[in-house]
């Protein structure tokens, strides 16, 4: 009881109960080429993400897929729009908005834990203080006995793990994965998107994970955003109505078919 | 979790052949070596060469030690030491500490770049009779050529090397909030380091060429003037001991920095490219 009102006093105890974590209207950004031309990588993106969701984010080269990424994670200003974050609009990087991209961009001159503890020595923190912390992340992505190996010495899949556990230290509200698995084999990507499931379901934290595979996009999320090129614009929302947890055999399964077939529709790859 | 079996990039097999192979290219290497002197050897022994214009490997060798041990050669020595890690250290340390600011400051660097572009290509020894007008032939005059021709590749190096830095790096820096600085720090520089030492390792071979060259023309100390001193009085054993005693200097400075270098950088890709194409298969 005490415990409640606590809470209810805290300013921001409204904001905290509200289910949309993320809300992007309008949201649009707009390059200048070198020849002076505007050129319109997105225009009129609007979406809102409720706390807890994954979503996958699919469509075409082009269609300004990366684009909605850097304006969330704040890489890019937007040109236009508004992009709110837990009532506070987004001017830049945030520690709440976490970004991983398809290369696993491990710094060579740093072991596996010191790579995981990068965001830690961005912030200016001790090591040691998050040293238990990296380590056990590390072992969480199954790399327990790799921690002061060299990323040259770590095969692809094993350096896109590292890269996960560094996402996973900086401990982000949303998890902005751009490809993340793109660059490596079909059965790695397959354990990796598991292994990634298994880790997100009940933590509480949002996704937004871009992908060019539609059922890979289907199998992980909840709502599939799909987007078109010239100009980008968020065209379509598909809610994925399947049970959790996801298995592999539900691949097999009519109602992962039909989402499936829907979202290739969508996307005009029929 | 950790179930998939993911292949190590570690293949005994292949490493084995290939170690096989290195050994067998590190002999034919040394017998060719062997076989150079033993033709050397042949060709004084059995009059084809005039002993006088080319002594025997062995006189040489002898009179080589005998060299190293004279004090007299320590004291030349020693001036070369001086005027190149005296040289060396300006020049060098100018170069890196430019290449920084250029870096970090644009405005900064496109002030500077003419001037880089004008005088590198420069061939610096054609301004040691200038030089010799202004502080006469010595220790000074080598010493400001060697911090010219050191100079150079270690700018040109490192600011290649800094401005390289993979973009996909600084754009996770930046994901984390890291400050332009702080890339800067913990990005840029690392990653210009491989670059950095490849600059370091060619300028010092560069100062040793410049301060003996500037010695040679009319210095009366350091291994240059040795070597001109036994030319000019045909001392031909000691001229070719000299060029070996000097050859054997010039080898230890590159062996030092080269051991630094894999010491340091050991994430070289250069070096690492081998183990990486055989990851690739």
């Amino acid at each position: 009881m005490r415990a409640g009102l606590e809470v209810a006093e805290r300013p921001d105890a409204a904001m905290a109960r509200d289910p949309v974590i993320l809300r992007a209207h309008d949201l649009g950004k707009t390059y200048t080429s070198r020849s002076g031309e505007p050129v319109v990588a997105v225009q009129d993106v609007d979406f809102e993400l409720a706390r807890g969701e994954f979503i996958a984010l699919v469509g075409p080269s082009g269609c300004g897929k990366s684009t909605t990424l850097n304006l969330i994670g704040g890489l890019i200003t937007r040109t236009t729009g508004s992009l709110v974050f837990e009532g506070s609009q987004v001017t830049g990087p945030r520690r709440e908005i976490g970004m991983m991209f398809q290369a696993p961009v491990l710094f060579p001159w740093r072991t596996a834990l010191q790579n995981v503890l990068l965001p830690m020595d961005v912030r200016g923190e001790k090591r040691s203080k998050h040293r238990d912390r990296a380590a056990g992340l590390l072992e969480l992505v199954g790399l327990a006995g790799s921690a002061d190996r060299y990323p040259r010495e770590l095969s692809g899949g094993m350096q896109q793990r590292v890269a996960l556990a560094r996402l996973l230290l900086e401990d982000p509200e949303v998890f902005l994965l751009d490809e993340p698995f793109g660059a490596l084999d079909e059965f790695t990507r397959e354990a990796m998107n598991l292994e990634l499931l298994d880790i997100w379901s009940g933590s509480g934290k949002t996704v937004l994970l871009v992908t060019h595979n539609i059922q890979e996009a289907v199998f992980l999320s909840d709502r599939v955003f799909v987007m078109s090129p010239g100009p980008g614009r968020l065209t379509e929302v598909l809610d994925v109505d399947l049970p959790r947890p996801r298995r592999i055999p539900m691949m097999r399964e009519q109602g992962f078919q039909d989402l499936v077939f829907e979202v290739r529709r969508v996307l005009g790859a029929l | 979790m950790g179930t998939t079996a993911e292949a190590r990039p570690v293949r005994p097999g292949r490493r084995l052949a290939s170690g096989a192979r290195r050994r067998s290219y590190l002999l034919i290497t040394a017998a060719l070596v062997v076989a150079f002197f033993l033709v050397w050897d042949w060709l004084t022994s059995s009059g084809v060469l005039h002993r006088i214009v080319v002594p025997p490997p062995g006189r040489v060798f002898e009179r080589s030690r005998e060299i190293i041990s004279e004090p007299y050669f320590r004291r030349h020595l020693w001036v070369t030491v001086k005027e190149v890690v005296f040289g060396y250290t300006i020049g060098a340390g100018s170069g890196i500490a430019l290449a920084l600011v250029s870096a970090r400051f644009k405005s900064f660097r496109h002030l500077l770049e003419p001037y880089i572009v004008a005088l590198q290509s420069l061939p610096k020894v054609i301004l040691l009779p200038l030089i010799a007008v202004w502080v006469g032939y010595g220790q000074t005059s080598a010493m400001i050529i060697v911090v010219m021709v050191s100079f150079f590749p270690v700018y040109l190096n490192t600011i290649t090397g800094l401005l390289a830095a993979d973009e996909n790096g600084l754009k996770l820096l930046h994901s984390l909030g890291a400050s332009p600085r702080q890339a800067f720090r913990m990005y840029r520089i690392p990653s210009a380091l491989p670059l950095v030492f490849t600059g370091l390792k060619t300028s010092v071979n560069f100062s040793v060429v410049a301060a003996i060259t500037a010695e040679l023309l009319g210095s009366r100390y350091g291994l240059g003037f040795m070597l001109a001193n036994s030319g000019t009085f045909l001392r031909i054993e000691d001229l070719y001991a000299t060029v070996v005693v000097v050859s054997l200097f010039a080898g230890a400075v590159y062996l030092i920095f080269e051991l630094v270098d894999r010491k340091l950088i050991f994430w070289r890709e250069d070096r690492n490219r081998f183990r990486a194409e055989e990851r690739q298969r």
